[in-house]
């Protein structure tokens, strides 16, 4: 189902994961906050299947923690509920704690979303429209980074079976470090062969291209319109105060009435918009297997 | 039309007495498909790197190079990385990028061409390679043989005129090595590339050489047809005969007329001509092995990784006799180098037990297991080399386990590396480092041997000497349990042979009678002789029962 | 997530241990056994606040009372041993006013950081809190003037680094 989204270019699933952090970072609107956070996890939910419940059911320890530590520090709010250590614990400052845990949570299940969607390909790509030698180094850190865990791996079962592995851990200190030791000349010895490789194929050679494994079609350009018209009235929005509410000392319920409804709903639509393609592509195709 | 021309060409590496490569003359003609041979450090590796400047050795240089009659490093180097492709021994080791779509693109890339240049090349080769299935694929999650078919597609990438290859079978399985060989072969055929390569395995790449030059301590002993090669180390009585073909042997076994086959096809023409009045079915007679206690005892073991991943070992029942040599065959990924995880004790069984030397292996503590039962020879040796010369690994190693000096001068003997001790453990050859680290292990004075494909690119020459120093443990008792892809070793040296499919054994037996009773999977000799022998399994086997039918 | 629960028992727990003194809002502040010494009066106010509104953070307009008075002059029992900080924490504890301060560890002197949600600076750069003792600015931390019987003091706001509300600080130079 999440090909639908998985399949645009790039630099739209950049710019939309862009706006929907950025978003989420900046307004502390409790309706904007609950909205990123129910839109992230239906998409995450789209995306991974059950294991999004995972951090479903994390949110609530995490918003806690976070509350409890914002309580900590800070003591400003008009209602006072009980005094620790002689300073007070207001209630705005636990919602105001709850409602930054929320944020976070937001943020961390939209980065979740993020991994899921850039792919190693896409980041390249977009690396590559910035810098080509860059892009190369990332996909060479790519490779050579599970490259070396596994070989590590097997180094160490390697120095096991050997009968290398000692008691005292003094010794084991020093084996450890001796296949650290392994490690590295090994894989200085590979690099030299993968030098050569690079050098045999051309690498050096000036003026080399890129390829551009991606093309902006319509519908790319469409969802990014999209994406920028419903990012531009969630600013406008915002920026304007319409969906402004302050949690001291007093939570004022300011947030309502006609922009700040039109601000909603706009930012709703903008994160949503993965999730809309998503389900748009599955109902097509149970519309078009029906017709069969 | 001549591609390359060498001429008197000399070598030596930086500050070494010996020269690498000693007035080497050489013609490659357009089109040509040439198969370079010789034992190990003979110079292969050196002639052909120094064809490709950019992989060429740093050292003095003589004589002279001449591509398409243009001095070689006169040639820009656009040119060189356009024409000129070059396949490496370690399929691993080649690949740059993550992905395989980049690898393939990385010539291009270089080379500057646009993006749709690029793509239409890419799907092209992609195609012609049958590589379109693995196309988005990590190239972390390919396999050995499916690397170096890669690797060989992203050289031919540039469309060259000339491809040059090191050995690149050498780290690859049978069935792999095939594949590999027949996507070669297509490239020489079909766009008519030029090929130069060297190679261990002459069985299957010699029938199909149109030229085969034989090099020894830096010289060209012999350069000509495969037939005419052959004929010449025959007569030479030169170490490098026994790395020729199964069928070359047999015909130079017996006293033959006519042509000299080379391929297996060719060689069982030659054995119907050569046994016309043949009446029955004579088969050899081999002597019972006794069967001693098992050192080795499996019973319904299996294993899987992960708990949703598939069982690899299911209820796998193995029986190991002591002081035998054991070969277990099986296809790639079949679970072979798991099996020897578990029986090292490196990973725990998920049902079923095993029993080393009559008591399970549980019930060894860690450092009993290894200091005396088990021993497990990596694949890559290197993983068990720290210092910086084999004379201080070694001290090293038998410090730690307190053997004694003399026991260690034992078993350098016995491992037969006593003139490397000065050298790096990364500067030795593949068979000298996995001798090399076999003295290591012997430290330990293991009871159980078990060795992780000990003969992936080792030449003839270390082969036997292998099966020597194992044969020589079996007969002081130890047993050795080896894991390998080389039927031909299995075949001439094991005593017991068993085949791992599906998770379980499917089949054990004497090493001969397990080979004779294959159809597929079996040497090149039987597959020769199957019509007229019931169960020769060697070439020795096959030239005895001739010679006998010609006394009859 | 058996492991995170686990965790967060183990905070409460450690935080329960460590010592805090947790008190619910009704509490005089009175200190166990104890019997008073006397009284003195104090008062609170921000009336400063009022002649400079321009100058008042726009989030801070609706706590601030319309006379600028956020304690009445009011008698507060005074025990012995006790501070102008002892005294302010019973006066503002018994009438459920908020307030926020820091200890210095070392000293255990205590810095009033705001009252009734008022904060320094949030009526311009030169704002916050000072407090007079019988009409004598003590230019001290408030933790280390001790109080004796029928003493006056003043929690006063200023905009203007004390000169508005008398302690001509500039004056002194």
């Amino acid at each position: 189902m999440s090909r639908a989204f998985d399949s645009l270019h790039p630099a739209v699933s950049f710019v939309f994961f862009l706006c929907a952090v950025g978003f989420s970072m900046c307004c502390m609107n409790p309706v904007m906050l609950l909205i990123s956070f129910i839109s992230s996890l239906l998409f995450l939910f789209v995306l991974t299947g059950e294991k999004s419940l995972k951090y479903l059911l994390f949110s609530f320890p995490a918003a806690a923690a976070v509350a409890a530590v914002n309580t900590a520090f800070n003591h400003r709010g008009a209602t006072i509920l009980l005094y620790v250590n002689g300073n007070p614990i207001t209630l705005e400052s636990i919602v105001y704690g709850t409602a930054s845990g929320i944020m976070l949570m937001s943020v961390i299940i939209w980065f979740a979303c993020l991994n899921r969607v850039m792919t190693s390909d896409k980041l390249i790509y977009l690396f590559a429209r910035v810098s080509p030698s860059l892009s190369l180094l990332f996909s060479m850190i790519l490779r050579f980074v599970p490259k070396m865990k596994r070989r590590a791996k097997h180094i160490a079962s390697a120095q096991k079976c050997s009968g290398a592995a000692a008691a005292k851990t003094a010794d084991r200190i020093k084996n450890s470090l001796s296949a650290v030791v392994i490690l590295i000349s090994w894989s200085f010895e590979d690099a030299a062969d993968t030098a050569d490789s690079m050098k045999c194929r051309g690498y050096g050679l000036p003026g080399r291209s890129v390829f551009y494994k991606y093309s902006l079609t319509l519908k790319d350009v469409s969802v990014l319109a999209a994406i920028i018209l419903f990012a531009a009235f969630s600013a406008a929005g915002g920026i304007s105060g319409a969906v402004y509410v302050s949690y001291f000392p007093a939570y004022s319920a300011a947030a309502c009435g006609g922009p700040a409804f039109f601000t909603y709903a706009a930012y709703a639509v903008l994160l949503n918009i993965p999730l809309g393609l998503c389900l748009t592509e599955e109902l097509k195709w149970c519309f078009l297997k029906s017709k069969i | 039309m001549v591609l390359f021309e060498i001429k008197n060409l000399s070598f030596s590496y930086p500050e070494a007495e010996k020269k690498a490569l000693d007035c080497i003359s050489l013609t490659v003609k357009e089109g040509e498909l040439i198969v370079l041979c010789g034992p190990s450090g003979c110079g292969k590796t050196t002639l052909l790197r120094s064809l490709k400047p950019p992989a060429a050795p740093h050292g003095s240089r003589d004589g002279e190079i001449l591509y398409r009659g243009i001095p070689l490093n006169e040639v820009p180097d656009r040119r060189l990385a356009e024409e000129i492709g070059f396949v490496f021994q370690n399929p691993d080791n080649q690949i740059v990028t993550d992905k395989v779509w980049h690898e393939l693109s990385f010539t291009l890339e270089s080379l500057g061409l646009d993006s749709a240049a690029i793509r239409r090349r890419t799907a092209e080769m992609s195609g012609f390679f049958g590589i379109s299935g693995w196309f988005e694929h990590d190239t972390a999650d390919l396999s050995g043989g499916q690397k170096q078919l890669l690797n060989l597609a992203a050289a031919a990438a540039a469309s060259p005129k000339v491809l040059l290859l090191d050995e690149p079978t050498a780290q690859l399985d049978p069935v792999a090595a095939a594949d590999f060989f027949s996507a070669l072969l297509r490239i020489s055929r079909e766009l008519g590339t030029t090929v130069i390569l060297s190679e261990q395995r002459l069985e299957e790449i010699l029938p199909y050489a149109d030229r085969a030059a034989v090099m020894e301590n830096g010289r060209i002993i012999a350069d000509g047809t495969p037939q005419a090669v052959g004929k010449h180390l025959k007569e030479s009585a030169n170490g490098m005969y026994g790395a020729m073909p199964s069928a070359m042997k047999i015909y130079y076994g017996l006293d033959s007329v006519g042509e000299c086959p080379v391929s297996v096809r060719d060689g069982r023409r030659f054995l119907g001509e050569y046994l016309k009045d043949l009446s029955n079915r004579p088969s050899v007679e081999r002597k019972k092995t006794e069967e001693k206690a098992p050192a080795i005892e499996t019973r319904d073991l299996w294993f899987r990784y992960e708990k949703d991943s598939p069982d690899i070992l299911k209820s796998l029942n193995l029986t190991v006799p002591s002081g035998s040599f054991f070969a277990v065959t099986g296809a790639n990924g079949s679970g072979k180098s798991t099996l020897l995880s578990l029986l090292s004790g490196l990973l725990k069984p998920c049902r079923g037990n095993i029993r080393l030397e009559g008591k399970k292996i549980s019930k060894y503590s860690q450092s009993e297991l290894y200091s005396g039962i088990v021993s497990l020879l990596p694949q890559s040796p290197q993983a068990l080399f720290t210092k910086s010369t084999l004379k201080e690994e070694l001290e090293e190693a038998a410090k730690a386990r307190g053997v004694s000096e003399a026991r260690l001068d034992e078993i350098r003997r016995l491992t037969d590396i006593k003139e490397l001790s000065d050298r790096h453990p990364y500067d030795l050859s593949g068979g000298e480092q996995q001798r090399a680290a076999l003295a290591e292990l012997l430290l330990s004075e293991p009871r159980i041997l078990l060795l992780d494909e000990p003969t992936k690119g080792i030449d003839a020459v270390y082969k036997s000497k292998l099966a020597g120093i194992i044969k020589r443990l079996c007969r002081n008792g130890t047993t050795v349990l080896t894991v390998s892809h080389d039927i031909e070793f299995c075949a001439e040296y094991a005593d017991f042979c068993a085949m791992l499919f599906d998770g379980k054994i499917i089949a054990s037996a004497p090493a001969r009678d397990f080979f004779a009773g294959n159809t597929f999977y079996t040497t090149a000799a039987n597959r020769i002789s199957r019509d007229y022998f019931s169960n020769a399994v060697t070439n020795d086997e096959v030239v005895e029962l001739c010679r006998k039918q010609k006394e009859n | 997530m058996k492991r995170l629960l686990t965790l967060f028992t183990a905070i409460c727990v450690i935080f329960s241990l460590s010592g805090c003194k947790i008190e619910l809002p009704s509490s005089e502040g009175a200190p166990a056994g104890e019997s008073s010494v006397g009284s003195c009066t104090v008062s609170i106010d921000c009336k400063t606040v009022l002649s400079n509104t321009e100058l008042l953070d726009g989030s801070k307009k609706e706590i601030i009372p319309p006379d600028g008075i956020i304690l009445a002059p009011a008698d507060i029992s005074v025990y012995e041993g006790d501070t102008v900080f002892d005294v302010l924490n019973r006066a503002v504890r018994s009438r459920g006013i908020h307030m926020e301060f820091s200890t210095t560890p070392g000293y255990n002197s205590r810095y009033i950081e705001g009252i009734a949600n008022l904060y320094a600076f949030d009526c311009g750069e030169l704002s916050g809190w000072v407090y007079s003792v019988n009409g004598e600015f003590p230019n001290t931390g408030i933790s280390s003037v001790k109080v004796s019987d029928g003493d006056v003091i003043c929690i006063l706001y200023t905009c203007d680094l004390g000169q508005d509300v008398g302690n001509g600080y500039g004056e002194r130079q």
